[in-house]
């Protein structure tokens, strides 16, 4: 049988479940004391093997070059019970990046994991995002704005991939700006919508995207249009997006009535996007609020003290 | 008024002592010596007619249209070489296209417009190919900007009108329409007042046969532009053939 991989908790969970039970660190492998039924084992650049106690014997047998850590652990009364790691040799260079701790985070997505919402109301729209931009585990920035501006009255929500998202709301506020040149009057809403379309459907197998375009225009008022991962544009009244938001359909079910006045949206959007944030481990951090009428947009920050309360038990 | 160019009239790269470019000139007199197109933006929407010089009864009658639509909502008439005119037509349709493909709605008739102008100037600039020796009128009605027409000559030059006239009658056509309040009329009236306006400056001597063609977009059509029913066409036909009989009449009485 040729050597490969068990099983696996990866990398960074197994790490994380049992560091303080490392016992001993010998060349690439390193021993753990099991634990319940099974433990996690690591080794340095090699990858990593979940086994079973019961599987020792098939993971000698699989490594048998490894024999003297064996001998080692017979030796040691105390590493007796303890089950050891074999160097195996994995198939793809993917697992030693993945699985080596200390360069996790260098690999994986800047990801935007994101609570964001728009809201129409009678006179124009509010938007509003969390403010937390993650690379794993780690919190990249706290303070992230993901209300970005096309136009002095289009916005657009972002969420999916940071840099494909900066990337396209760039271009699209260029074609915007040449367009209304070209136009001599102010763009609309569902044409920076297309936009965005054009880009996130043509390109779908490389962007990771998901977008709301909200804002105000003469000929339609206040709009929102949803242009999910993959492409499609959908007009909509209320609209919820980013991993935070499969949390809060309920409430925004439960919540929306069509034509309400600024201060009711203004509400309704803090209280979703504050939700959403407590539930969800990809978002957090303060509210972002937009209101976009016809006079423009007025931006507003809602602190972390200052979010609403609700029952957390 | 006609000036020889001796010289500076050989390619559209040339300006003449004086500044001319000459074949932009002679492109538009390929165009007054077509039949009279004229174009009447009203109220609620925007009417064109066609006076089509038929030059053999062995035609099919309905032939050789000169009035196209470009996407659902515009309209254009043209006058001048009709095949330099088809050319224009298509470009004008593959930037509707275009437009609407990118943008995902139909394309504003003010763009359009820039479009068309820009590719037909494009052709006054170098010696290798000649103008475009055709003027088109469009128009287009919308709910958001209202009735809308422009018209455009071999020089790329276009305006924006309330009344409009070219080909070989435009003068005395454009008296006519100078005549008429525009503004207040509906497109019903303007069909009628453009068959009249046809037939009254129709050269009976010169040009014996031709067709009139009519076609309109308006509220009425919900912004799409289409050739006018034929019940409506023969009415307006009628009336302005009488029109035409009732001045003869009265001007027998007179002499």
């Amino acid at each position: 049988m040729p050597p490969n991989v068990v099983t696996g908790s990866l990398g960074a969970t197994s790490f994380q479940r049992k560091p303080a039970a490392l016992t001993k660190v010998d060349g690439d492998a390193k021993y753990f004391r099991p634990g319940r039924k099974r433990f996690v084992a690591l080794s340095g650049r090699h990858g990593c093997l979940s086994l079973n106690m019961g599987l020792v014997r098939d993971a000698v047998s699989i490594a048998p070059a490894q024999h003297h850590l064996e001998e080692e652990a017979q030796k040691d009364q105390k590493l007796q019970d303890c089950v050891y790691v074999f160097q195996c040799e994995m198939a793809a260079s993917v697992i030693n990046t993945y699985s080596d701790p200390t360069l996790e985070w260098m690999n994986t997505p800047h990801s935007t994991g994101t609570s964001i919402m728009a809201c129409e109301f009678d006179g124009g729209v509010v938007i509003g995002a969390d403010s937390r931009t993650t690379t794993g585990a780690y919190i990249a920035n706290r303070v992230t704005d993901k209300l970005t501006r096309i136009t002095d009255h289009i916005y657009c929500c972002r969420s999916g991939s940071a840099a494909d998202t900066q990337a396209i709301a760039d271009i699209v506020t260029y074609h915007l700006n040449f367009h209304k040149m070209e136009l001599g009057e102010p763009p609309l809403v569902q044409t920076a919508a297309a936009i965005f379309r054009e880009l996130c459907y043509n390109y779908r197998d490389s962007l990771v995207a998901g977008i709301l375009v909200a804002g105000w225009d003469k000929k339609k008022g206040g709009q929102i249009y949803s242009v999910p991962i993959g492409g499609m544009v959908q007009r909509q009244a209320v609209s919820i997006g980013g991993s935070g938001s499969s949390y809060v359909y309920g409430y925004v079910d439960a919540n929306f009535k069509p034509n309400m006045t600024k201060d009711e949206a203004v509400k309704f959007v803090t209280n979703t996007l504050t939700l959403a944030m407590l539930r969800d481990g990809s978002s957090g951090g303060v509210v972002r609020l937009g209101v976009i009428t016809e006079a423009g947009v007025e931006r507003s920050v809602i602190l972390g003290d200052q979010l609403p309360k609700f029952y957390e038990g | 008024m006609s000036s020889i160019g001796t010289g500076y009239d050989l390619s559209a790269s040339q300006f003449s002592p004086d500044g001319r470019v000459f074949q932009v000139e002679y492109a538009a007199k390929a165009v007054e010596n077509s039949g009279t197109v004229i174009g009447l933006r009203g109220k609620d929407g925007v009417v064109f007619a066609v006076e089509k010089l038929v030059t053999s009864k062995l035609y099919e009658p309905g032939a050789n249209k000169r009035i196209f639509h470009v996407d659902e909502h515009i309209g254009m008439a043209v006058a001048g070489l009709i095949s330099d005119a088809r050319q224009i037509v298509e470009t004008a349709r593959s930037e509707a296209s275009n437009y609407r493909s990118q943008y995902g709605m139909q394309v504003p008739l003010k763009y359009l417009n820039e479009r068309v102008s820009m590719y037909m100037h494009a052709y006054t600039l170098y010696s290798a190919v000649r103008p475009y020796g055709c003027s088109v009128v469009m128009g287009s009605w919308s709910e958001y900007d209202g009735p809308q027409m422009y018209m455009l000559d071999p020089s790329g030059v276009s305006f924006s009108y309330f009344g409009c006239a070219v080909g070989k009658a435009k003068q005395a056509a454009k008296t006519e329409i100078e005549k008429l309040k525009l503004a207040d009329m509906t497109v019903k009236e303007l069909v009628k007042e453009a068959a009249r306006i046809i037939y009254l400056v129709h050269d009976e001597l010169k040009d014996k046969q031709f067709e009139l063609e009519l076609s309109w977009v308006s509220k009425g059509t919900k912004g799409r532009h289409q050739l006018v029913p034929r019940e409506i066409a023969t009415e307006a036909e009628n009336q302005a053939k009488q029109a035409l009989a009732d001045i003869e009449d009265s001007d027998e009485g007179e002499m």
